[in-house]
């Protein structure tokens, strides 16, 4: 207002026109009357939610931390547990390992089948399947008997290839001529081959060979 | 608060003055003294985080950081079904600290029955100041568990692996063998030791009190990269019937050692390479040095009359001669200064060619070499193999010479036309018989069947050379005459497989005896042969050294090679061809 006064005053030359300007300035401003207003309502309450707000930002922070960092150790441990595990693993691993590998050895494999009265087939022959012809002089096999032979029945010749080469060692005494197994059903029934316990004797079945 | 006012003060009492520092001084000293503290802290300060900063961090760093070294797990060697002939499994070292052993003798007897060990060398193992000490080496994961479950204080473990060969012998001769330090010292292991061994890693973390990993800390992990496997061309099970089949033969003829080798021929890849004696690579260091040497690859002899194969193939392919072309053998017949006769004098022999190979005829065969002459010969020879290397790239591999041509004495020509004179390994002549089977075609020997990398993926060795050494013609017509060979009248009649059409060749070639710089009476009994013989699918080699009990190869090595062969045609299901060998004359009329 002084400022105006000032700006205003070059052109105000008497005293009683500063008056007059002011009273006019004051009337143009008037203000309303002061009265009485209700007090403000302050909540309480609001001071103590922001403490409880500002504590459970710090508290989920904390407990947040602390879930992480014992999440952190359990997994450490948890890898330390299977790290001791897997040293585990790998030592019954080689163990198991190291004995499959002897046993399946030809070495012990030969000595498994000599235990069970088993002998080297002294010369190659093949049944070719379904003709039946042998290929190859079957022989019998030099030894004695001393495991009850396995029975070969129809359900497990069944098993084998379609067309496939046997090869077996048997009899030279019992005819090598063609014999017929086309439809073969039930029991293994041709003589010449195995029937019974006896002339199953020196039959050595040991790989199918597929042509 | 001035000075003044306060001396004023003071002396008013009427006391003796006491004498009072000068405050204001001493605010400057205090002052002073705090500057220089403050500023020697500052100068440590800076010191310490920026000049020394980084290299204290890292020190402290590595205080918390520990590096561990995974080794990288060595390559297994594989036979060709994929079984394991040599295997790298987890092991442990037993290790002592000696200070921390009370009664060492206790100890040692509570340790002994597990390790195997001498109670009294262990307790000596045991007594001292040394903090560590081996008890003992590469024992099983078990082994360990057992001493591990007595708690002994002062006993402790690290972990190693062990290299394991499951069928001890089998194939020692190919496989090799490692040393203490798991590299590889022979064979196979040593030449593929940088492909088995791998590349170890290392896993580097910081770690807390504990010794455990610090989740958040600073990690840095390269995993080892296991080694190579390498698949080989050989048969287990074959192998076995070979080696055993030698180891028999050897030992009943009382012979220095012997060899066979089997092929397949029309691949070219070995099936067995066995010898005997031989060793277990499981405890190599215990065994005779001589022993571990492949035999079939390493030794060489003058290959005697297995070698009038290549002679008479060659005379053939010239078409010089026939099988039936006869050939009159004088009993002896001079070249040069010498007079060469063959092994039984029979006075002169009316023989077709067959019929000279058939009888193994020495005169016969350098009548009929010399219808070529000793140049073509020896490009044969060359074409054949011989004084070449079998491409096995096998280390300590010898591949044997036969004189250049231009330096051939007169005697020369006759002497390598029947087999001596010249030197070879085991492996050439099988792969000279391979030739043949394989219709005149040469395929390098391999011994390598693929390489099988980590991730699983299998690389394959470079192809074998083939070369065309005779047509096939001629090499149809070798294998019906080296069937005489095996029937009747022949040198190897004890060859025949029953059932199965056998072509071969019987050798009894002399050994050189270097102090006597010439021909000792020991000989090298061979016979290699080939089977079904129409169409060879399997040769088999099959070569005595130095027999004491029999001498031909016909009685010898002829029936290693039928053992070896049965087993090997039933494994490889290999059926007879059911067709009848041609019977071709021996003699001609006269």
């Amino acid at each position: 207002m002084s400022a105006a006064l000032q700006l205003d005053s070059p052109h105000i030359e008497s005293s009683s026109s500063v008056t007059e300007y002011a009273t006019k300035r004051v009337r143009r401003n008037t203000r309303e009357n002061l009265r009485l207003v209700a007090p403000l309502r302050v909540s309480k309450a609001s001071r103590g939610l922001f403490v409880i707000v500002l504590t459970s930002i710090l508290g989920v922070g904390l407990f947040g931390m602390l879930l992480i960092n014992t999440t952190l150790a359990q997994g450490a441990f948890t890898v330390s547990e299977l790290r001791w595990t897997h040293t585990q693993l790998i030592r019954t691993e080689a163990t198991l390992t190291e004995t499959v590998a002897a046993l399946t050895g030809p070495t012990v494999l030969e000595a498994s089948a000599r235990e069970l009265g088993m002998v080297p087939s002294p010369t190659p022959a093949f049944i070719k399947i379904p003709s039946g012809k042998v290929l190859g002089k079957a022989r019998p096999a030099p030894g004695v008997r001393i495991a009850k032979p396995v029975e070969l029945t129809a359900a497990g010749l069944a098993q084998l290839p379609s067309s496939a080469n046997l090869p077996v060692a048997f009899d030279e005494s019992v005819d090598s001529a063609t014999p017929d197994l086309q439809g073969v059903t039930g029991e293994w029934s041709d003589p010449r081959l195995v029937n019974t316990p006896d002339q199953a004797k020196g039959l050595t079945l040991d790989a199918i060979a597929v042509e | 608060m001035s000075p003044s006012r306060s001396d004023r003060n003071f002396s008013d009492y009427g006391t003796a003055p006491i004498k009072l520092g000068n405050t204001r001084r001493r605010g400057t000293a205090l002052i002073l003294v705090s500057s220089l503290i403050f500023m020697i802290f500052a100068g440590r300060l800076v010191d310490l985080q920026a000049i020394k900063g980084s290299e204290l961090a890292s020190a402290a760093l590595d205080q918390r950081l520990r590096t561990v070294f995974l080794p990288a797990k060595r390559g297994s060697i594989l036979d060709s079904n994929g079984a394991p002939l040599a295997i790298t499994v987890a092991a442990k070292n037993v290790t002592a600290d000696q200070t921390m052993i009370a009664e060492p003798g206790v100890v040692a007897q509570a340790l002994s029955p597990i390790l195997g060990a001498d109670a009294d060398i262990l307790a000596s193992r045991l007594t001292g100041e040394r903090r560590s000490i081996f008890l003992a080496k590469e024992v099983t994961p078990q082994t360990w568990e057992k001493i591990s479950a007595l708690r002994l204080p002062g006993i402790f473990s690290e972990d190693t692996s062990r290299r394991i060969y499951p069928s001890g012998e089998l194939a020692a001769n190919v496989i090799g063998f490692v040393g203490a330090e798991g590299t590889g010292l022979g064979g196979y292991e040593f030449a593929f030791d940088e492909r088995l061994r791998g590349t170890p890693g290392k896993a580097t973390f910081e770690r807390g009190p504990g010794g455990r990993a610090i989740p958040t800390g600073a990690s840095v992990r390269v995993d080892a990269q296991a080694g190579v496997d390498v698949e080989l061309t050989i048969d287990r099970d074959i192998q076995y019937v070979a080696q055993k089949a030698i180891s028999e033969a050897v030992e009943s003829a009382g012979a220095k050692d012997g060899s066979v080798v089997v092929m397949d021929p029309q691949s070219g890849q070995i099936l067995a390479l066995a010898t005997a004696p031989t060793f277990d690579p499981n405890f190599a260091t215990q065994t005779a040095e001589r022993d571990r040497n492949n035999r079939p690859l390493t030794s060489i002899f003058e290959p005697g009359s297995t070698s009038k194969v290549m002679t008479l193939a060659a005379v053939i392919n010239e078409e010089a001669a026939t099988p039936y072309t006869p050939i009159k053998v004088p009993e002896v017949l001079r070249r040069g200064d010498t007079d060469f006769k063959d092994s039984t004098p029979n006075g002169t022999l009316r023989l077709t060619l067959n019929g000279v190979l058939a009888k193994s005829s020495n005169v016969g065969t350098i009548l009929a070499a010399e219808r070529i002459g000793g140049k073509k010969l020896s490009k044969y020879l060359k074409k054949f193999g011989i004084g070449q290397p079998t491409g096995l790239k096998f280390p300590g591999e010898s591949h044997g010479s036969v004189p250049e041509h231009e330096d051939w004495s007169p005697t020369s020509f006759p002497t390598i036309s029947f087999g001596q004179g010249l030197s070879v390994n085991s492996v050439q002549v099988a792969s000279v018989y391979s030739t043949i089977a394989n219709d005149g075609l040469r395929v390098e020997p391999s011994l390598v069947k693929r390489f099988i990398h980590a991730d699983g993926t299998s690389e394959q060795p470079t192809a074998p050379q083939t070369t065309r050494v005779v047509s096939r013609d001629t090499a149809i017509q070798m294998r019906v005459m080296l069937e005489s060979v095996v029937g009747e009248g022949g040198t190897a009649t004890n060859a025949k497989i029953p059932g199965y059409r056998v072509g071969g060749k019987t050798g009894t070639a002399q050994v050189i005896d270097a102090r006597l710089g010439g021909y000792s009476d020991e000989v090298v009994a061979s016979f290699v042969g080939m089977a079904p013989a129409d169409n060879p699918r399997l040769v088999v080699g099959v070569f005595i050294s130095e027999p004491q009990n029999g001498r031909y190869g016909g009685e010898l090595a002829a029936p290693v090679f039928k053992k070896v062969s049965s087993y090997a045609l039933g494994a490889l299901q290999i059926p007879p061809t059911g067709s009848k060998a041609p019977k071709l004359a021996l003699t001609f009329g006269g």
